[in-house]
């Protein structure tokens, strides 16, 4: 009963198809699905980049150009440990008693003044224990842990005299 | 025709870059894009700022790495590499990147008529990891010392700084 019922409906929709449409339409129709299809992946659209400083883009919205202490300092979107201002050292000077590591994670920033992005090598200073002071945990760009390459969880303090890791620099190399 | 139209291109492209040094504290700060960009976010924090490498963990680019190109393996091995293969760039980028290394740390070391690696080789190498990457590296490099191309003490990598617990001071 319930099968006669769909096989009419079926039926009857199927008819209804043919009625309306010719075969020439539907290949047209098909056609322009398939070629269109094939089309849209040659579409300029930058799948790396835009997205990545839509999120630069939201930290630099909050971020500010005057206090370096401060998590929300502009070149501390990709920041992750104690700021070495803190620590008795500078953006681009390790404190006393510390080595700078040779190897840094590179990130970008943008510096809401003039609106530029720029390149930010996040370089280590090692060989003291933690500084502990104005810890900040900034993600930008950040990949996770199985990419250790392009994550700033670890310690980057290789090649470094000590793995002992003690606070975090920012060091401008570039713009973006 | 085409394939060697498009070398050429690439080429002239790379030889454009190489003059431009990459980095150097204290210069005013240089624009980034493309390759360069990719060659900065993705490798620049171990082979160095200036392509001087890690000592004791990842080989120096700079008069270095256009070593590789003297040999028969050594095109393969460039782009087999942990760093290269396994890079998050798809291929296109990753090709440009490399290009882009060996025009600008390549310097005077690069084999005459080493042609640019293709988009389409590096796609099916990076596919085919480097099973023994020290043992073939150690080869080339005895090879290449063999040629008097490299000194002997020099395996491009060096050694860590004698582990110290703190700086002093």
């Amino acid at each position: 009963m319930i099968l006669d019922a769909f096989d009419r409906m079926m039926e009857s929709a199927a008819r209804q198809l043919a009625q309306r449409s010719s075969r020439r339409s539907i290949l047209a129709r098909l056609g322009t699905v398939l070629a269109g299809g094939a089309v849209l992946p040659l579409l300029p659209v930058d799948k790396s980049g835009r997205a990545k400083l839509a999120h630069a883009n939201e930290f630099a919205k909050t971020a500010q150009t005057k206090d370096p202490t401060q998590c929300n300092y502009w070149r501390h979107c990709s920041s992750d440990g104690y700021l070495c201002e803190c620590c008795g050292g500078t953006m681009n000077k390790c404190p006393p008693g510390s080595y700078a590591s040779p190897t840094s994670w590179i990130g970008t920033c943008i510096n809401p003044d003039d609106g530029q992005a720029y390149l930010i090598a996040y370089q280590d200073c090692c060989g003291k224990d933690s500084c502990g002071l104005c810890p900040c945990l900034g993600t930008e760009g950040e990949m996770p842990s199985y990419r250790p390459e392009l994550n700033n969880d670890i310690v980057w303090c290789f090649g470094a005299p000590s793995m002992v890791y003690h606070c975090s620099s920012q060091v401008l190399i570039g713009k973006a | 025709m085409r394939a060697a139209l498009r070398a050429a291109v690439l080429l002239l492209a790379a030889v454009g870059v190489a003059r431009a040094a990459d980095y150097a504290p204290g210069r005013p700060l240089e624009s980034h894009d493309g390759a360069r960009l990719d060659y900065a976010l993705k490798c620049k924090g171990c082979h160095g700022l200036w392509g001087q490498g890690t000592p004791g963990h990842v080989p120096r680019l700079d008069g270095f790495v256009g070593l590789f190109t003297h040999l028969p393996e050594g095109r393969d091995y460039l782009m087999r590499v942990p760093g290269v293969a396994r890079s998050v760039l798809d291929d296109g980028r990753l090709t440009a990147v490399l290009n882009w290394v060996l025009a600008t740390y390549g310097r005077d070391k690069v084999a005459t008529g080493f042609a640019p690696f293709t988009v389409e080789e590096v796609a099916a190498a990076r596919l085919r990891p480097l099973e023994d990457r020290k043992g073939l590296r150690d080869r080339m490099l005895a090879e290449l010392r063999r040629k008097g191309l490299l000194a002997p003490d020099d395996d491009g990598i060096g050694r860590s700084p004698e582990p110290r617990a703190a700086a002093g001071g």
